[in-house]
């Protein structure tokens, strides 16, 4: 089981994803824009980040740039709804800046378990194909 | 002739604000006016004012009797001189003139001075006139009565006097005069005649018909010799010609020659003759600058109009390019025959008379501009019009016409429409993705609650049924959520070279079996190869989506379905319109024989939601989509239809 940060504006959507994460048995960090979750990430450094692309402040995209940055090592998964950011093209595209996987709001909890998983059996990010 | 005493006159015209101002204005040149609205009322004042000693009449009188019979009328009762008014000088009024007098005429506009010297000389005329006819009668009665020498020398006297008087006349209205014998080719001319060509008399002295033939312009020699024969073969009751003539500083003075044989030899020769010359240089060149003014404005697409303040608006004046605005001609408006008014599209015609009358009422205001409006030509097509309106006051500042500068719009108006279109789609666009993302993050919420529910309780329970029916209204809400996303930003990914041929034979198969027999397909491709970049599985959604468009058409009867492929070329003009780039396009024509559109259905029918399908029956999307994939491999669409006449969608796609 791993420990997961959830970074999303808006709450009812970050607590129900808290909610099927625990279920599943991981363990979570909230928080509500990436500014908050940067700092909460460099305290507690957990395995898996995912992150939504479209939030005020800053965007999806700098928490994932900022991250990859200093710590290569942790999964990134992006997740976005709509907008420019929520096109197919765009979230594909997450993964040129950092992210390790992407899903599409919204998803099924099926879906979300089975992009949490591979993505922790990816043993160097970096280098290896997904 | 005392000119010292005031001279009264009799000035009939149907206008009163302008027999007020003329009456005023003539005051100040030391006339008595009396004005008369109508021929009766002019007639009833001229036998109660014996003193009267002069008659303006318009030759416009439309109530009662007209200005011929009013003058002849007038002449009746005792003799008096009368000058015509006018508003135009063309032929054909002009030539009107000479059944109500041989005095002439003077158009309206002229300036008080011009006709305060018109006067004065008709006047002189009318007197002289009156002179010699007494002393001709009086000559006729002594010479068969009596040889008294001393009444002889007194008629002699008095002959002399009248001839210096005309003389006195004829200069003070600057007028040559000539005297030819035409079998000796002797001339006789005044100082006039000489100083138009700028010589003095002497200097050009002996004058002969040669002298003549020498100044004129070869042109003008050859035609006024035809004239000039035809008057000496009696087939014309006077000669009469615009000449041009050489000046002394070498350029053309533009003459108006007049003459008229006065004495025919016993076997019928012309002998001699009488005539003037009248230096028109002026006119004519400004004749000349109205004529250039007025051939630009025909070129031009600025239509010119000049109407009445009365009743029903009646035009007095309109430029010739009017028929290819409205498909009538100036004539057809000018003689009442059309009325512009009755022209305009029966929805904006209160709203341009209110704009009229609000203008109109505002002292000060000397023009109005219109919102465009509409207007219905000759072939019922409709036309907007851009009008801007001057008003033209008199000194009372009563208004007694509007001038109208007319554009048509028509084209600039349809670009408009389209640049909405175009901007509307483009927001509904932009709403629609920003829309979306909170939309689908919102149906995540509801979905994942849903779907951990389902975990912890069974399926087949009353409130497990409740709930697999939230989640299918959940999972359809985040289909139509795509659908609007594909709308507003098809992804351009996975484009390649591709034949558009091709991407219909595949669709069409797909396409057959998804229709009802009722509906006929057929295709058919004019030209031979058909690439461009695309999406294949987009334009094949594009050939469907139009497919299943063209079926609903048809539901009711049947039809044909009818796709054709060729290839277009696209100028700067419709690139522009449409916002693509110019070149050769391949143009995709699906066409149906269903119900057809009105052209309110037209407009909206791109816009995401907008169906005029029973509700549950579309989701209003299909064509949305189909605009947002066009627009995106940077093409177009044209729709044409009309209600019971079926559709067709014309698909322009950039050929590579």
């Amino acid at each position: 089981m791993s420990k997961i940060l959830i970074i999303d504006d808006n709450d009812s959507f970050r607590k129900m994803l808290t909610e099927m994460l625990r279920r599943a048995g991981h363990e979570i960090l909230e928080a509500e824009n990436g500014i908050i979750g940067i700092d909460l990430f460099n305290k507690y450094p957990v395995e898996l980040v995912i992150t939504d692309m479209y939030m005020p402040k800053i965007s999806g995209q700098d928490v994932i740039i900022e991250l990859r940055n200093n710590y290569p090592k942790v999964k990134i998964i992006a997740i976005s709804g709509g907008g420019d950011s929520g096109s197919l093209k765009y979230l594909k595209n997450t993964q040129n800046f950092g992210a390790d996987k992407y899903l599409s709001k919204p998803f099924t909890m099926k879906e979300l378990l089975e992009t949490v998983s591979a993505v922790m059996q990816i043993k160097i990010s970096k280098t290896m194909n997904h | 002739m005392n000119f010292d005493t005031k001279k009264t006159l009799l000035l009939i015209d149907e206008e009163q604000d302008w027999l007020s101002e003329q009456k005023e204005l003539l005051k100040k040149f030391g006339y008595k006016t009396l004005t008369a609205r109508n021929g009766e009322e002019a007639i009833k004042i001229f036998n109660n004012n014996k003193n009267i000693d002069l008659i303006l009449i318009d030759i416009d009188l439309n109530t009662g009797i007209n200005s011929t019979e009013t003058s002849r009328k007038l002449l009746t009762i005792r003799d008096i001189p009368i000058i015509v008014l006018l508003s135009y000088d063309d032929k054909k009024t002009v030539d009107k003139i000479e059944k109500i007098t041989s005095y002439g005429y003077i158009l309206k506009k002229s300036e008080t001075t011009i006709l305060d010297n018109s006067i004065k000389m008709v006047l002189k005329l009318f007197y002289a006139h009156k002179e010699i006819n007494r002393l001709e009668k009086k000559a006729n009665n002594k010479q068969s009565t009596a040889t008294d020498s001393s009444e002889c020398k007194e008629i002699n006297r008095n002959l002399i006097s009248q001839k210096q008087e005309l003389d006195f006349c004829l200069k003070g209205a600057n007028v040559g005069t000539w005297a030819w014998n035409i079998q000796t080719g002797e001339m006789n001319t005044n100082e006039r005649w000489a100083s138009i060509l700028g010589y003095t008399l002497e200097e050009i002295s002996p004058v002969s018909i040669d002298t003549w033939m020498e100044f004129i312009h070869p042109d003008d020699l050859k035609k006024s010799e035809i004239l000039l024969d035809a008057h000496f073969n009696k087939d014309s009751e006077y000669f009469e010609r615009e000449n041009r003539m050489k000046h002394k500083k070498g350029e053309w003075v533009w003459i108006l020659d007049r003459g008229q044989v006065a004495t025919w030899t016993e076997d019928g020769k012309p002998l001699l003759m009488y005539g003037t010359h009248q230096d028109i240089t002026t006119q004519k060149k400004a004749e000349k600058k109205s004529y250039e003014a007025y051939q630009i404005i025909n070129r031009s697409h600025i239509v010119a109009f000049l109407w009445q303040n009365k009743n029903d608006w009646p035009i007095e004046f309109v430029s010739e390019n009017v028929k290819t605005l409205t498909g009538y001609s100036a004539a057809d408006f000018i003689g009442g025959k059309v009325s512009f008014t009755n022209m305009i599209y029966k929805d904006d015609i209160d709203r341009v008379k209110k704009e009229v009358a609000s203008n109109s009422s505002k002292k000060g205001k000397h023009s109005i501009i219109h919102e465009p409006y509409r207007i219905t030509t000759k072939n019922g097509h409709i036309k907007w019009i851009a009008d801007k309106t001057f008003i033209r006051r008199n000194s009372n500042n009563n208004i007694t016409h509007y001038e109208g500068i007319v554009t048509d719009i028509t084209k600039e108006k349809n670009m408009e429409a389209k640049l909405l279109q175009a901007s509307r789609m483009e927001i509904v666009g932009t709403l629609a993705g920003g829309v979306s993302h909170d939309f689908n993050t919102l149906l995540g919420v509801i979905l994942g609650y849903g779907e951990m529910i389902l975990d912890n309780i069974s399926p087949e329970s009353q409130n497990g049924t409740y709930l697999l029916e939230i989640m299918r209204a959940g999972n359809r809400s985040r289909e139509l959520v795509q659908h609007l996303m594909d709308f507003s930003i098809p992804d351009k990914d996975d484009r390649k070279p591709e034949q558009l041929s091709t991407m219909i034979e595949k669709s069409l198969p797909l396409l057959k079996s998804s229709l009802s027999s009722k509906i006929d397909i057929k295709y058919k491709s004019i030209i031979n190869s058909s690439p461009i970049y695309a999406n294949s599985s987009q334009i094949q959604q594009v050939i469907m989506n139009l497919g299943m468009n063209a079926a609903q058409a048809m539901k009711k009867n049947g039809g044909n379905l009818n796709i054709i492929l060729k290839e277009a070329f696209i100028n700067d003009n419709l690139a522009l319109s449409m916002n693509v780039k110019k070149g050769y396009f391949l143009k995709l024509v699906i066409s149906d024989t269903g119900q057809g559109m009105d052209s309110n259905t037209i407009k909206h029918i791109f816009e995401p939601f907008y169906t005029s399908k029973p509700r549950g029956e579309g989701t209003g999307l299909g064509l949305s989509i189909v605009y947002g994939i066009i627009k995106s491999h940077d093409g177009f669409i044209k729709v044409f239809s009309r209600k019971g006449e079926g559709s067709t969608f014309n698909i322009y796609l950039p050929k590579i």
